[in-house]
């Protein structure tokens, strides 16, 4: 079930209902309510998944059952890599089996030898790389013994397929999520007040600025042989502004919807286009995934101890893993390998945690300096993205060899239009509201928090009439479910 | 809990005057059509509805009316001793022409209904000709209805805007230009819209295809037949000719034949005619006016070899 669909409309309220008025002394009953509405809503798009996601519950539920009862270490171990062989084995056959077999076959036929094998149709299960990681930090965590194993099998079902965040994230901890399913929730009218807030400015973010970029960018990236390197250079701009409002919007609604429920999910995302430098870039874009990958990968491997040597390998692999938990492509391995390449002098300089505090932080506008660094780290992000958006690394070369042209400096007429132009209008509207924003969880959390109340829901209604007038009218999925 | 449902009960309220508000504010005074992307059907903006709907309330006792198409000119009809009215609007799919028959049946009596059923339009989820209705048709609950099933954000915000005009007793006042440069078009009465003999639409074959049928689509055609059936009137389905090279690469051209054949009397121009892009036609399944009067010309002789309005 998509968030932008007819059918979560109705859905949400009878959900809420439910929860609020039918099961609220019962916490049990609460959290079931949970796990079948959690079902439903991933089912909606295809039932036989659910055996997945229920198989994958089965497994990390007895497996923490068992490491809470077990003390010797090579036993603990076993478990552990019992649930860790399941979880990435699933992930691996749906997600990288293809992959692999290609590019296996790929590389012995350039040591001239020819491998049979044929590529399986697979249809990729929507959000299997979120819940897999879901579960797996509950495993990690119970395993290290930061986390007592749940007894409760409802609970825990609920937490590994919670539906607003079940199929593109927040990627959530155990630590954090799970002990919210054993306490009784009351409703939080302020909570409640701040989510419908969050799912709205969610809905402004992905239907406005990332449909309507999207349309351009496709364009763009689908005919890019076309194209000379002002308007390639256009397109993977509006990509830039795409993937942040499909993907920070996703993550708005599902952080959104939580709170309607009493929940707190972390935060995702935090204003990233605003970035200084690289390292502050990654603290701020898919929090919940680059810190899943510091605390599980780069911190178990050492960090940034050690040696030089050590060090460089590190940050090499907790980015090209993070650009391979992507998708099955060349191409996102060359997006996290760039991104290794921007990060690395930050690191080796020390200047990886020079930018921790939020930029202009008692001004409204920067300083030169901030705006060059702000410009610096938003031009190399853009130029990333292309590497992300392209279908195959040819794609992705010969996009990178048309914006390194002469033409880059020339006016993009080829896509000039006032439909272009409306939706840069849509962008810079976007950014403003962002930056105004930018001290908040999210960009209209306090908007206008010290008027009255008709002031505040006019500007909410006016955010509504600009989804109605500006939207795009087919439903268009969320980039990150192919994740 | 009861506090926050009460806000947001009175928030949605509010939300909704708000909302319609702020839409005919900005679609009087943004004099930028790039920004009024929902709000893209105005009146008068396309088709020549508005003319032909104010046209059909002067008329009574056809002999002939047709459905679903542009392509048929009553002048040529006229000068063979029949009348006719041409109830085709802007992509008009059978939704919209079931809703216009309901409407005009009664009132224009016609003999025979002629339905022209290029199958690229079952097709289509009809969602431009609503958008159309809404803004240029008559403002019939069944106009609203429609406009409500759709189900898209574009028909909301047009039946919002056709309220707003509706009540200010500005559609009745409004006088749509006959002649529209723009579109290269020129109303002419009885409800046809003549193209401009030098528009050509740049298009080129692209392989072979398949029609299918939208269920949605082809109940409401069927009801328009039980309808007629019901009432006595003939019924007849005509595929107008397209690019006959267009029209050979479409791969099941015999099953839709058939489908229409199970239906009632139907015949397919493409057997009978064979006319060509930039010739006769402006597009590869748009006619120009010399190849609508070979149509039409064919169609008058086929209705009186059938002895359809003995």
């Amino acid at each position: 079930m998509l968030f932008n669909s007819l059918d979560f409309a109705i859905f949400l309220p009878i959900v809420f209902i439910l929860y609020w008025f039918v099961f609220k002394k019962s916490l049990k009953l609460q959290n079931a309510l949970i796990v079948i509405a959690s079902y439903v809503f991933y089912g909606w798009w295809d039932w036989r998944f659910l055996s997945l996601i229920l198989f994958s519950t089965l497994v990390d539920f007895v497996v923490g059952r068992s490491l809470g009862k077990e003390d010797r270490a090579n036993k603990r171990k076993v478990l552990l890599w019992l649930s860790i062989i399941v979880n990435l084995g699933f992930l691996g056959f749906f997600k990288y089996f293809n992959f692999f077999l290609e590019s296996f076959q790929d590389a012995f036929s350039l040591l001239g030898m020819d491998i049979e094998g044929r590529a399986l149709s697979i249809v990729l299960p929507v959000g299997i790389s979120f819940y897999t990681f879901q579960t797996m930090s509950y495993t990690i965590d119970v395993y290290k013994r930061k986390l007592e194993p749940t007894k409760d099998f409802i609970a825990f079902a609920a937490f590994v397929s919670f539906f607003p965040q079940l199929v593109a994230g927040p990627i959530e901890r155990a630590t954090h999520l799970l002990p919210q399913f054993y306490t009784h929730r009351q409703f939080n009218y302020a909570l409640a007040v701040n989510g419908c807030r969050q799912i709205l400015w969610g809905f402004f973010k992905k239907l406005v600025i990332a449909d309507n970029c999207a349309e351009f960018a496709n364009q763009i990236f689908n005919n890019s042989e076309a194209y000379g390197g002002s308007t390639l250079f256009l397109g993977a701009l509006f990509f830039t502004f795409q993937i942040y409002g499909d993907f920070s919007g996703y993550s708005d609604i599902a952080i959104g919807t939580s709170r309607l429920f009493g929940f707190d999910l972390m935060k995702n995302f935090a204003f990233p286009y605003f970035s200084r430098d690289i390292a502050e870039f990654w603290r701020r874009w898919h929090i919940s995934l680059s810190t899943w990958f510091r605390d599980y990968v780069y911190i178990p491997l050492g960090g940034s101890r050690g040696s030089r040597w050590k060090q460089i390998r590190n940050v090499f692999i907790i980015f090209i893993v993070s650009g391979f938990w992507h998708g099955a492509n060349w191409t996102f391995i060359l997006w996290g390998a760039l991104n290794a390449f921007y990060f690395l002098p930050l690191l080796l300089l020390n200047f990886n945690r020079s930018n921790l505090g939020i930029v202009a932080q008692n001004r409204f506008f920067p300083s030169l300096k901030e705006l060059i660094q702000i410009g610096i780290t938003f031009v190399f992000t853009v130029l990333a993205w292309v590497a992300f958006r392209a279908e195959t690394m040819a794609h992705a070369g010969q996009i990178y060899a048309g914006i390194f042209d002469k033409s880059l400096l020339s006016i993009p007429r080829e896509v000039l239009s006032s439909k272009l132009l409306m939706c840069i209008v849509l962008v810079l509207f976007f950014v403003l509201m962002e930056w105004i924003g930018r001290r908040r969880e999210f960009a209209i959390e306090y908007l206008f928090e010290s008027y009255p109340r008709w002031v505040r829901w006019s500007s909410y209604v006016f955010l509504l009439f600009l989804i109605g007038m500006f939207m795009q009218t087919n439903e268009t999925p969320f980039i990150y479910f192919q994740f | 809990m009861d506090h926050f449902l009460r806000r947001l009960i009175l928030f949605f309220l509010c939300g909704i005057v708000g909302y319609c508000t702020i839409l005919i504010l900005w679609s009087n005074l943004i004099p930028f059509d790039a920004l009024k992307k929902n709000l893209n059907y105005k009146m008068g903006s396309y088709g020549h509805l508005h003319t032909r709907i104010n046209e059909l309330d002067t008329l009574s006792d056809i002999d002939i009316l047709v459905l679903g198409s542009s392509h048929v000119d009553p002048r040529i009809f006229q000068k063979e001793g029949l009348t006719m009215f041409n109830l085709g609007s802007s992509n008009q799919t059978p939704k919209q022409a079931l809703g216009l028959l309901e409407l005009y049946l009664m009132k224009t009596k016609p003999e025979l209904v002629v339905y022209e059923v290029y199958p690229g339009i079952f097709q289509q989820d009809g969602l431009e000709a609503t958008l159309d209705l809404v803004a240029n048709g008559p403002m019939k609950l069944d106009v609203v209805e429609m406009a409500l099933k759709s189900g898209n954000v574009k028909a909301y915000n047009a039946l919002i805007n056709r309220f707003f005009i509706q009540s200010l007793g500005k559609y009745h006042n409004f006088n749509e230009p006959l002649r529209k440069p723009k579109d290269y078009d020129t109303y002419i009465s009885g409800g046809y819209v003549q193209k401009d003999d030098d528009y050509l639409r740049d298009q080129s074959l692209n392989g072979q295809y398949a029609w299918y049928f939208r269920d949605d689509q082809w109940e409401d055609f069927l009801e328009i037949r039980s309808i007629l059936n019901e009432e006595n009137i003939d019924f007849l389905m005509v595929q107008s000719p397209i690019d006959s090279a267009y029209f050979q690469n479409g791969t099941n051209n015999s099953e839709v034949d058939s489908r229409f054949d199970e239906v009632g009397n139907y015949i397919n121009f493409n057997r009978i005619l064979t006319l060509h892009y930039k010739e006769d036609l402006y597009d590869l399944h748009h006619l120009k006016q010399s190849g609508v009067e070979k149509f039409n010309m064919k169609l008058i002789q086929l209705i009186r070899e059938k002895g359809y309005l003995d």
